[in-house]
């Protein structure tokens, strides 16, 4: 079985910046880490491995410097590891990504599951999964968040909906976002780290995608981002200690 | 509550800080008040391995450690609270030859000093700590009554015990300068502008302690090294949290339990020391290694594998680093910093602060009381190193090979 599993490189930090004039999110010189919903997703992979045997195989879209996620993810148990990367990207929306991962799979022959985290952590859109399904007009499965039975030929998972959960079946190709509630990662040893350390990475760029170039980049993408804003946080927060403080404060609030 | 002048000032809410608080607060009456600029026990403090290794070859070492577990039995009992302290025992284990005289000193010190301290074989090594391969186990000294406890906990219980004896803390709010008036101390001013008065004001900013004084006053031969450890996934059956913490100097080692994981510190041969003149205010925002310690791990574990072989396959949940700040001679820097009357530092601890902070902390109380201290303050004085760059590369190194030659826990 061949499985691909995409994962974005997000900010490391949990202090978001903002650029005040632009508008957008400030991340550069800021450490970056797998986004933590696709290391579920890698997880899931292996698990499917575990039982079908095959090859788990990691992609990520990004600049050079995103193999350090590709890495973290192949200590995560991944076999093989894919780097999408050129300057005509650069500015892409979800609609735009999704169309250039859906090439991807198309480059690399397709695969039987490719999964997606629900969501990346920085933008929180949560469309690149499910417009690389549209794209490839693949079945998806959104928000697993248990995977119950899997086979040759088909995968049956539990997934979120609105109102409770769904029991949900689907042949191959298909594509699947994961939740984190679907499996526990294992972390990492040192023999893992090694091994994905003097991995040979693979890259991929526009040319060897075939792509309608007008989909791509930020002249390629329909989104337009007006205005970001950093949701307010309250910062009077009191810390109590003791219980007499707790009831010197409710005094205070009923007077 | 607006303050406008207090009798003494402390500025930083690590360790050291709070305990000299709390000392501070149960041999005077004077008005105290802390001033912290990040959260409490939120930087070196909070990455502590947090050994309460006793056994120093130094007898003044060794009262400072043992005030540290007096404080803790009397906060324990005044809060109500185990402040996370558990009495483990400790294995310090050697290999070579040459590791034999400094063990052989360090057990003569420690029962000299009244600590309970027996010899065990590498037999008596693997039933306490079944993990370890002890094949290459020539000696090892057992400490039962060694423990380790939460540091954070511990520094909230100095503080908790502070406030109750009427210390006024107040956190996010950071000292931009301290100020004086003709060699004599005058207060400090805050980040929200304000300006209080002190005629005393104690240092314990840890990495920031230079920041604090350099140039205006005068500089400590101190800087923060990277101190780390590593925790294993949890694997309670294995690493039990009663199991003793275990030193092992011939590989520049120390293990302990945690909440079911191993806590690994692997010394590497050379250190990394900071500039701390470049730093933020907040080690948050400090990336103490870009590949979460693994690099570092691969190159230092070579001495560690044969005390523990399966550590290539143990995984590894997470990678802990902070600053601990050195000083050339592995000393702390505790008293007055002359010659400004009323300013006086504490820092500098050394990869210790967690097990020497009570004893910090009433040395550092009894210099300003101005009472007979309980250990030979000169050891530690500020004074002792002269013509300090704080921000040189050569004090880095002194401050980083200070690490790396380090024996104990
Ligand atoms: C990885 C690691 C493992 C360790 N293991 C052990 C161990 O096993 N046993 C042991 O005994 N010791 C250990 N230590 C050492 C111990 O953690 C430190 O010695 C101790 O925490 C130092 O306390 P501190 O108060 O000096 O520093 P900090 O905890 O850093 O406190 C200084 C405080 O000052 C504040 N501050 C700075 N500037 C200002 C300002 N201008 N205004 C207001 N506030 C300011 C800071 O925000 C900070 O909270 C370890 C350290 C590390 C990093």
């Amino acid at each position: 079985m061949i499985q691909i599993v995409f994962v974005k490189q997000v900010p490391f930090s949990t202090k978001v910046k903002m650029d005040p004039v632009t508008h957008t999110l400030v991340r550069s010189g800021v450490r970056t880490q797998v986004n933590p919903y696709d290391l579920h997703a890698v997880r899931a992979a292996i698990e499917v491995k575990d039982q079908c045997g095959g090859t788990v195989v990691v992609v990520t879209m990004g600049p050079p410097s995103a193999v350090a996620v590709l890495r973290e993810a192949m200590m995560h148990g991944a076999d093989e590891a894919v780097l999408v990367s050129d300057a005509a990207f650069a500015g892409s929306d979800t609609w735009s990504t999704s169309y250039i991962l859906s090439m991807v799979v198309r480059h690399l022959g397709g695969a039987d599951i490719q999964w997606f985290g629900k969501q990346a952590i920085d933008g929180d859109t949560a469309q690149v999964g499910p417009g690389v399904a549209a794209q490839l007009n693949y079945p998806q499965i959104t928000e697993m968040n248990q995977l119950i039975e899997v086979d040759e030929h088909s995968v049956t998972v539990q997934k979120v909906t609105d109102y409770g959960y769904r029991v949900v079946k689907s042949g191959f190709p298909v594509v699947i976002t994961v939740n984190k509630e679907a499996n526990q990662l294992l972390s990492p040893s040192l023999n893992d780290w090694l091994r994905a350390e003097n991995a040979e990475i693979r890259t991929i760029n526009a040319s060897s995608l075939q792509l309608d170039m007008s989909k791509v980049g930020l002249s390629g993408s329909p989104t337009r981002v007006k205005r970001i804003e950093l949701p307010s946080t309250k910062q009077d927060i009191v810390m109590l200690t003791s219980a007499h403080e707790l009831a010197q404060v409710i005094k205070n609030l009923r007077k | 509550m607006l303050i406008k002048s207090a009798d003494i000032i402390i500025i930083g809410g690590g360790l050291l800080g709070c305990a000299t608080a709390y000392q501070l607060s149960k041999r005077t009456s004077c008005s105290i008040v802390l001033y912290e600029r990040n959260d409490i026990a939120s930087q070196a403090t909070s990455r502590a391995a947090c050994l309460l290794t006793r056994a120093r070859t130094k007898p003044a070492l060794m009262s400072l450690v043992q005030e540290t577990y007096d404080c803790i039995a009397e906060l324990s009992q005044l809060l109500n609270d185990s402040l996370g302290y558990t009495e483990s025992g400790s294995i310090t284990a050697v290999s070579e030859l040459q590791s034999h005289v400094a063990l052989d000193d360090l057990y003569v010190a420690a029962t000299v000093f009244g600590l309970q301290a027996s010899w065990i074989d590498g037999h008596q090594v693997k039933s306490k700590l079944p993990w370890m391969e002890t094949s290459s186990v020539t000696k090892a000294l057992y400490m039962p009554t060694d423990a380790y406890i939460d540091s954070a906990m511990l520094c909230n219980g100095y503080l908790t015990g502070a406030k109750q004896n009427g210390v006024g803390v107040t956190t996010r709010v950071g000292v931009t300068n301290i100020l004086s008036h003709a060699n004599q101390v005058t207060g400090v001013e805050l980040s929200t502008g304000e300006i209080v008065h002190a005629p005393i004001v104690i240092n314990a900013t840890g990495a920031w302690i230079n920041r604090m004084i350099y140039p205006q006053f005068a500089a400590l031969a101190t800087v923060p090294v990277r101190s780390h450890f590593w925790i294993s996934e949890s694997i309670p059956t294995i690493f039990p949290i009663n199991q003793p913490f275990a030193i092992l100097p011939d590989a520049r080692a120390f293990t302990r339990p945690d909440v079911g994981g191993l806590i690994i510190g692997i010394r590497e041969p050379e250190c990394v020391a900071y500039d701390p003149s470049q730093w933020p205010d907040d080690i948050d925002d400090v990336d103490f290694s870009p590949d979460n310690g693994w690099s570092t791990l691969s190159q230092s574990v070579n001495l560690f594998e044969k005390y523990f072989p399966s550590i290539h396959d143990l995984r590894i949940a997470h990678y802990v680093a902070g600053p601990s700040c050195y000083t050339p001679d592995s000393m702390f820097i505790v008293g007055p910093l002359e010659p400004t009357a009323g300013l006086y530092v504490a820092g500098g601890c050394c990869g210790g602060g967690v097990a020497m902070s009570g004893g910090i902390g009433r040395m550092m109380s009894e210099i300003v009381l101005g009472e007979t201290c309980f250990v030979d303050q000169s050891l530690f004085s500020p004074s002792r190193f002269v013509d300090v760059h704080p921000y040189s590369a050569t004090l880095r190194k002194q401050c980083a090979d200070a690490r790396s030659n380090k024996k104990g826990g």
